[in-house]
């Protein structure tokens, strides 16, 4: 079967939400003060959304088999 | 030479040796027929794992290995904007890559400057295009001479020539991208982008455990000895918030503006395997790179007497795990450099064969010509590569410097074009035109760009902005003369 080229709403819509969380929270993020597992809230932030992206191309993927 | 140096060198070494023996197996077995799509992008044939670890390698450079754990022992937690460079390179390349490939197999595209001709219809266009990709690849290759330079020079514990070892390593590999082109460089690669992700993922885990018994430990360690390097702006406030965020658009933005990032994406086979490809090059990053960048925060932490910043990752595996561990982890180094280069090498060659020698004088060149010209531009630049090395001109930083935010300047005409169909030549050449000024003022006075944000937007501002306003002329003048044709008639 021929595989979409172009991309649909929703996966731009996600991708948008994804730029937007990489960007917008970081005033209140900016902290070292505040710790997450004693990681500090910056840190922790980044890291989780490192994770959280990767999984969201992941399912994008999954559900667009 | 002492035995530790013996053996960590030897490991490189080695690592060199299996990696030009596959470069140079491979081309011996599969490049038999010399047709230029076969010899520059692979025959569009590459199956996910090997689009895979040959994107990532080639991505994925010395500057990874070395430069992101030297960042974060200068700025702290700016470094964290690759993350996001990476992570969000690859969800508009997820969004937007497929559509770019199926474009470049039905017209037959080769370089990111066939697409602008393709698309535009203009020549002016696709040579500036290729001059500006040629031109700032020229420092990211020598970079990664210098980057196998300092590898030597650690697991030798500076007891061998390192840069003139780096240029005779440098020139085993243009020989297996002079014989097999891109099938020599991808499979070269899964070799290579493999023992990249496990020296990061073991190298970088090893150190945290062993010395702080888990991440919590390392920040605690950092915030005792230098808190600003755990939030923004950084040590003595160099990076603040805004520098953050523009880097992490424009360099997100600019992520496929790389000439060699858009020809790697031409060699997989179809648009499931670019699919798959953007999805695992985010795992890589998340199981890899992303742990590198600590090592910065580890030296710091442990005040790792270093020679240089870029020294932090490989000084701290010598130190720890002796000189088997330190040759492994280097070897990686090592092979992040190399399949860089390779890739840099091959790209740069074929758009000058190409698009600068075929299409603009000789069109009527055919596959095998083609060919020749890449293999000889292979081996020029590799020339010129390795004489820069040597010199190593001041030159040669700022315009790597300038690299990201110049290449930046050719998204519009690449990617907004796929998607607004009355785009044209004028209103992309004009912007580029503002965009590749715009920078080149800047750079002049760097470090003072106005609300500091970052260079590559103020680049992109001027650029959108040329491209709005040409376009609205256009539009104009096209309406001014139907109406005079209207009345005429």
């Amino acid at each position: 079967m021929e595989e979409s080229v172009g991309p649909r709403k929703y996966q731009v819509f996600v991708g948008l939400i994804i730029f937007v969380l990489w960007v917008a929270p970081l005033p209140l993020v900016n902290r070292y003060d505040i710790r997450v597992f004693g990681i500090p809230l910056l840190w922790f932030y980044y890291i989780l959304l490192s994770i959280g992206t990767t999984l969201a191309l992941t399912i994008m993927y999954l559900v667009e088999r | 030479m002492e035995a530790e140096a013996l053996i960590a060198s030897f490991i490189v070494f080695l690592v060199v040796a299996v990696s030009v023996f596959i470069g140079l197996l491979v081309s011996r077995l599969r490049v038999k027929v010399l047709r230029a799509d076969t010899y520059i992008v692979a025959g569009r044939t590459l199956g996910t794992l090997v689009f895979f670890l040959n994107s990532a390698a080639v991505i994925y450079s010395g500057y990874t290995f070395l430069g992101t754990a030297g960042y974060s022992y200068k700025y702290g937690a700016a470094t964290m904007f690759v993350w996001g460079t990476s992570l969000l390179g690859y969800t508009v390349g997820y969004l937007i890559a497929p559509r770019v490939w199926s474009l470049a197999k039905k017209h037959n595209l080769l370089t990111l400057s066939d697409f602008i001709m393709w698309r535009y219809n203009s020549k002016v266009l696709m040579v500036l295009a290729a001059i500006i990709s040629v031109v700032f690849q020229i420092p990211y290759v020598q970079l990664q001479i210098q980057a196998v330079s300092i590898i030597i020079d650690t697991t030798s514990y500076g007891s061998l020539p390192s840069l003139h070892l780096s240029v005779m390593v440098f020139g085993l590999v243009i020989l297996y991208v002079f014989l097999g082109g891109m099938m020599s460089i991808a499979l070269t690669n899964v070799f290579l982008g493999a023992l990249m992700l496990v020296t990061m993922l073991g190298g970088s885990w090893a150190i945290i455990l062993k010395y702080f018994g888990g991440l919590p430990g390392l920040y605690e360690a950092v915030s005792s000895v230098s808190p600003a390097h755990l939030t923004l702006p950084g040590p003595g406030g160099l990076r603040p918030e805004v520098w953050f965020v523009s880097s992490v658009i424009g360099t997100a933005l600019g992520f496929w503006c790389w000439s060699q990032r858009v020809q790697t994406l031409f060699t997989a086979k179809d648009v499931r395997v670019i699919k798959k490809g953007m999805v695992l090059n985010s795992w890589y990053l998340l199981l890899g790179s992303l742990w590198v960048t600590h090592m910065g925060l580890v030296a710091l932490a442990l005040s790792t007497q270093l020679r240089g910043s870029d020294y932090a990752f490989i000084t701290l595996v010598g130190e720890a795990f002796g000189p088997v561990v330190l040759g492994l982890v280097a070897a990686g180094g090592a092979a992040a450099s190399l399949s860089t280069a390779a890739g840099l090498l091959l790209d740069q060659a074929s758009t000058i064969s190409r698009n600068l020698i075929q299409q603009v004088f000789k069109n009527k060149l055919g596959d095998r010509e083609l060919v020749t010209l890449t293999r000889v531009a292979v081996v020029g630049l590799g020339i010129i590569s390795t004489i820069m090395a040597y010199l190593s001109p001041a030159l040669l930083v700022d315009l790597l410097l300038m690299g990201y935010a110049g290449v930046t300047q050719l998204l519009p005409g690449l990617f907004i074009g796929i998607f607004w169909k009355d785009l044209q030549k004028y209103e992309v050449l004009s912007g580029l035109l503002a965009g590749e000024l715009t920078v080149l003022l800047m750079s002049a006075f760097r470090g003072q760009e106005p609300f500091g944000i970052h260079l590559i937007l103020w680049g992109l501002a001027a650029n959108l902005i040329t491209i709005l306003v040409t376009y609205a002329v256009r539009k104009t003048v096209r309406n001014y003369k139907e109406s005079i044709k209207l009345i005429n008639y």
